[in-house]
């Protein structure tokens, strides 16, 4: 217990001592939501059921994830397709959508910066007006434009009108205007095109913005409730989000717990990874879509 | 997916008109949306497949829309841009709802007369055909799956607490002072619960009892009627429910189906349910269990009158673009699930009831009911006595939302904000307004 | 802000535009026109008989005692969500701006609810407030708490409030730890010269130069319990018990699409639109004065 000669003075240490005990806190207050469900994802139901549940994981976790992975809707407990089904009706949607938004965004934003035309301003109030009209406020109508356009309970009706928002056209029109004039001098004089000039100057720029924005569009799309239980009524269209809400308040027998968690842990897993794997955009992305 | 289905379906038509050698091959594809799961959407989706083997005009193809009220939202949406499902399969409460807008749909009786397929209400059992008949007669809506409410007693339980299982408690009194013993003994944590509340507590219970729910011989007489199920038997029900509360002879056990799980978890010794439920029971159940009907004040009815049907009928909606031979296909697929073989098939594997005289007495002449005991307590239950003008049903606007009404004040009188009467008072006045409303805004559209 | 050096196409800006504006047109304005349309309308839920009745939907949603008792939990309920989720994050972030080593770690952990689905984290946090088998229920129980939010609307509202501002912790921790790492250490120092005590220098100098992250955060805070805490309210309390859950966005979504009351529904709908404009407005407001340096 030799102390090192450059001891810090005792009132440094106590700071130091409570910030990590505070954080501590924090970090367990956000992780034991999360422990105390994948503990319940490995468990059987009777185990779960006698208070107080278990605290380290138990030997269930493959009978669970793999019922719900591969079963799924048991007839009358959970009356939902398998697990797997509904991952991937989320990853078409969150897909979908990011990259969707991304494309009509940037090709939007890249009109109103480096042209001059008629109605300009205007296109682009329009554009940032849709800031102001979520779903929330025109549910029922909503419901109404679908169905007659006929894309109830399809993907094209559970992505392509989340596709239009205005944050990610704010955010490369944003950007856009910070490219210096001098490129653009630099590639009329090389008889470049717009195209030309989008696809080899414009693009690569945009690199990281893409991927920041890709991230947060990416939970966005995953993460979307309202849209989904409004447009996908039919049980295959359902996402993994939607699909474990039902597990919960449909019960016709008693709840599964242990699947409900298995589902919700499945259903949180890959937006979490997302923001791990690429938290450096991840936190550019929050900074910049909220400005 | 459902696009391209669609544009094949169109393609499939077009062929018909203009190729005689293709319309042999090419089948009118009759849609039918339907909102239950379980046992009940798997059969009814197998019946569609028999049909479809069975003959080569039509193809039935059946699809899950979500639950009741998501399903009748999005059917509801599709009549509104000309494009509904041919038959949609819409829940008890949404009954009076389609009875004032007849001009959405066809009536089963006359869909089967125009395709001059044999068709015969008088079949079905009294309090189904009631239920979904216009008065003269014209059956408006297929019974499909046709249940009630009864009680759901845990024998095990029961013996537990010294009480016995073969002798159930009949009346309300009798329920209260075995929940008690139940909760004395610490035979189970709580005595009794009911699931769809305002189906139980308030209509079936207003049936047996013999009690109006309105004027207007229960909203059949006019969209005028006026909601005044505010007395003191109704509230005393209600009250019962709070005071068994205390002490846990009664657990509120939620809105919907919630309830279920707490009987055949073994929480609750007795469970108030539809009989649609009984599959699901005698499947997760790891105890005995037996059927009682639903319990009565013996100081309001001496003999308790018939209680109603609840479950779903079938629809056929009208839309401009129905060609004749479209309305025989949904002729030619009702006709096939009205067929007793059928209803019996559907009764025995879901514990809905049969819903023609035929089936019933095809499955008692099977001897069904002896080997299954239990099963006949809701349909003797249904027909028993003669009906009153408060034990055939009723037929309101809006009757959904105003069963959450009911929810919503008596879950206040549980939670002890205030009396039994007031939450009758208030789901009254609130249901009053929401009938008000309903009746202006179909006013013009007669 | 403009670029002077520009294309000459003159098609071109519209064919890029055009699948944004056609999408914006068919799926947000042809739908709100058409809420407002149908929130001066009274008709049936099929469209036999329709109509017009002018504000008379919207006097009735604005006169019913339930209504106005549903804006006022509203109001509540995302103050309490707002609350509950800044206070710690900022805790948290005053903590974390202290800390030299570990302070990305701590970043990656508590920054993940973020990326939950509402549904999801209400899902989590009910299973541990489920009152016979809940983690946190089980020893309340024991203390003799009895605790059921099926039934008791106080202990719903409770499960909703955490499970809400739970998931938003660290998205607010992050934009605290950022806007207290940008303030100059030579301030905070001076002040401590001063002989300023560590809490007052907190009061008088950090958190008044923390404020527009602050009035930022309390916007984008007050817009998500509004509005994106439906997932959670649906997939854990339904509105209930009694009404004791319902927020507005909760209620119109019941009352058009389960009741098909359509007028009504879409005088709260254009009620609704007010509201997120009024935010849109004060949070552009603010940001157009922090760009416009």
């Amino acid at each position: 217990m030799a102390a090192p000669l450059d001891t810090p003075a005792p009132k440094s240490v106590r700071r130091d001592w409570i910030p990590h005990v505070v954080i501590a806190i924090g970090i367990f207050i956000t992780a034991f939501p999360l422990w105390v469900a994948f503990v319940a994802s490995t468990l059987s139901n009777p185990e779960i059921a006698q208070a107080p549940m278990p605290l380290l994981p138990g030997n269930q976790a493959g009978a669970n994830y793999g019922e719900a992975l591969l079963q799924g809707g048991r007839s009358g407990r959970i009356l939902t397709p398998p697990v797997w089904e509904m991952m991937l009706n989320s990853t078409v949607m969150a897909l979908s959508i990011a990259v969707g938004k991304i494309i009509i965004s940037i090709l939007s934003a890249y009109a109103v910066v480096f042209f001059r035309f008629p109605f300009r301003m205007a296109f682009f109030w329009m554009i940032f007006i849709t800031l102001m009209l979520p779903v929330e406020v025109r549910i029922v109508p909503t419901i109404q434009v679908i169905t007659n356009l006929n894309m109830m309970n399809t993907y094209a009706g559970l992505t392509i009108p989340l596709i239009a928002s205005a944050t990610a056209t704010l955010l490369f029109r944003q950007f856009f205007l910070t490219i210096p004039d001098e490129l653009v001098e630099a590639a009329k004089i090389d008889g470049a095109g717009p195209m030309k000039f989008f696809r080899d100057v414009v693009l690569p720029l945009s690199v990281t913005n893409i991927a920041a924005l890709f991230v947060i569009l990416f939970l966005y799309g995953w993460n979307q409730y309202l849209w989904p239980l409004l447009i996908g009524t039919d049980a295959r269209m359902q996402t993994i989000v939607i699909g474990m809400s039902k597990m919960i308040d449909s019960a016709g027998g008693p709840t599964d717990w242990n699947m409900v968690m298995a589902t919700a842990i499945l259903a949180l897993l890959p937006p979490v990874l997302v923001v791990i794997l690429m938290q450096r955009w991840f936190v550019k992305g929050l900074v910049e879509t909220e400005k | 997916m459902h696009t391209r289905r669609t544009l094949l379906a169109a393609a499939a038509v077009a062929g018909l008109a203009c190729s005689p050698a293709l319309a042999q091959q090419a089948r009118t594809p009759i849609s039918m949306w339907i909102g239950v799961t379980g046992p009940a959407q798997e059969e009814i989706m197998r019946y569609a497949q028999e049909f479809n083997a069975s003959q080569t005009q039509f193809e039935a193809k059946v699809e899950f829309r979500g639950q009741y009220p998501e399903q009748r939202a999005a059917a509801f949406a599709a009549f509104r841009a000309g494009n509904p499902p041919h038959i949609m399969q819409m829940f008890d409460a949404g009954t009076g709802d389609m009875f004032a807008l007849p001009r959405a749909t066809i009536p089963v009786s006359e869909v089967m007369q125009r395709a001059g397929v044999q068709f015969d209400p008088a079949g079905y059992i009294g309090p189904a055909r009631g239920y979904y008949s216009r008065p003269d007669g014209t059956m408006n809506s297929l019974p499909f799956n046709v249940s009630t409410a009864v009680m759901f007693i845990n024998d095990d339980i029961f013996t537990k607490a010294g009480l016995d299982p073969s002798k159930p408690p009949r009346t309300w009194p009798e329920v209260i002072a075995a929940a008690n013993q139940i909760r004395e003994r610490n035979a189970a944590e709580c005595g009794f619960t009911t699931t769809w509340l305002a189906w139980t507590m308030l209509e079936q219970y207003s049936a047996i009892h013999d009690l109006p729910l309105s004027t207007e011989a229960n909203g059949r007489g006019g969209l005028n009627a006026v909601l005044n199920f505010n007395d003191a038997p109704r509230a005393r029900m209600i009250q019962t429910l709070v005071d068994a509360s205390r002490n846990k002879a009664f657990q509120y056990g939620g809105r919907s189906n919630d309830a279920n799980a707490l009987f055949v978890a073994g929480t609750c010794a007795m469970l108030i349910q539809s009989s649609g439920g009984h599959a699901a029971i005698a499947r997760d159940l790891k105890a005995k269990f037996s059927v009682a009907p639903m319990p009565f004040w013996p100081d309001v009815i001496a003999e308790p009158k018939n209680s109603i049907v609840g479950g779903a009928s079938l629809w056929v909606f009208n839309a401009p673009n129905r060609s004749a031979e479209e309305l025989r296909g949904v002729a030619q697929f009702l006709a096939f699930l009205a067929r007793p073989e059928t209803y019996v098939r559907f009764a025995k594997a879901t514990g809905f009831l049969p819903a023609t005289n035929a089936a019933f007495q095809t499955m008692q002449a099977e001897g069904f009911f002896q080997q299954n005991a239990g099963r006949d307590v809701p349909i003797l239950q249904l027909t028993r006595g003669t009906p009153t003008a408060n034990s055939s049903g009723y037929r309101f606007g809006r009757w959904t939302e105003i069963r959450d009404m009911y929810h919503e004040e008596v879950e206040r009188a549980l939670q002890g904000q205030q009396t039994a009467q007031a939450a009758l008072d208030n789901t009254v006045r609130r249901g009053n307004d929401a009938l008000r409303q309903f009746e202006r805004s179909v006013g013009a559209a007669n | 802000m403009e670029r002077k050096v520009v294309f000459p196409q003159k098609l071109l800006p519209y064919l890029l535009l055009a699948p944004q504006i056609a999408i914006t047109l068919v799926f947000f304005f042809w739908p709100a026109g058409q809420a407002i349309w149908m929130s001066t309308l009274l008709q049936d839920p099929l469209g036999f008989s329709v109509q017009f009745v002018g504000l008379e939907n919207f006097q009735a949603v604005l006169q019913d005692p339930a209504y106005l008792a549903t804006m006022q939990r509203t109001f509540l309920f995302s103050f309490g969500v707002t609350a509950l989720s800044m206070i710690p994050a900022l805790l948290l972030a005053v903590m974390a701006d202290r800390v030299v080593r570990g302070a990305t770690a701590y970043k990656t952990i508590l920054v993940i609810p973020y990326a939950i689905a509402p549904a999801v984290a209400g899902a989590l946090w009910l299973f541990l407030f489920q009152p016979s088998i809940g983690t946190i229920a089980y020893p309340l129980r024991l203390i003799g708490i009895d605790w059921n939010p099926r039934i008791d609307g106080t202990d719903a509202m409770i499960v909703v409030l955490i499970a809400s501002a739970w998931k938003q912790i660290g998205y607010n921790f992050l934009f605290f730890l950022a806007g207290l790492q940008s303030i100059p250490k030579s301030l905070i120092e001076a002040a401590a010269i001063d002989g300023a005590r560590e809490i007052r220098r907190f009061w008088t100098i950090v958190f008044p130069l923390l404020s527009p992250t602050t009035f930022f955060l309390l916007v984008v805070n007050l817009t998500y319990a509004f509005f994106d805490t439906f997932g959670v309210i649906h997939a854990v309390t339904q509105g209930g018990p009694g009404k004791s859950t319902e927020v507005l966005i909760y209620k119109a979504w019941y009352d058009g699409l389960i009741a098909q009351d359509l007028g009504r529904s879409s005088a709260q709908a254009v009620i609704l639109m007010f509201i997120v404009i009024g935010l849109t407005v004060i949070q552009f407001r603010y940001i157009e004065r922090k760009v416009h340096y």
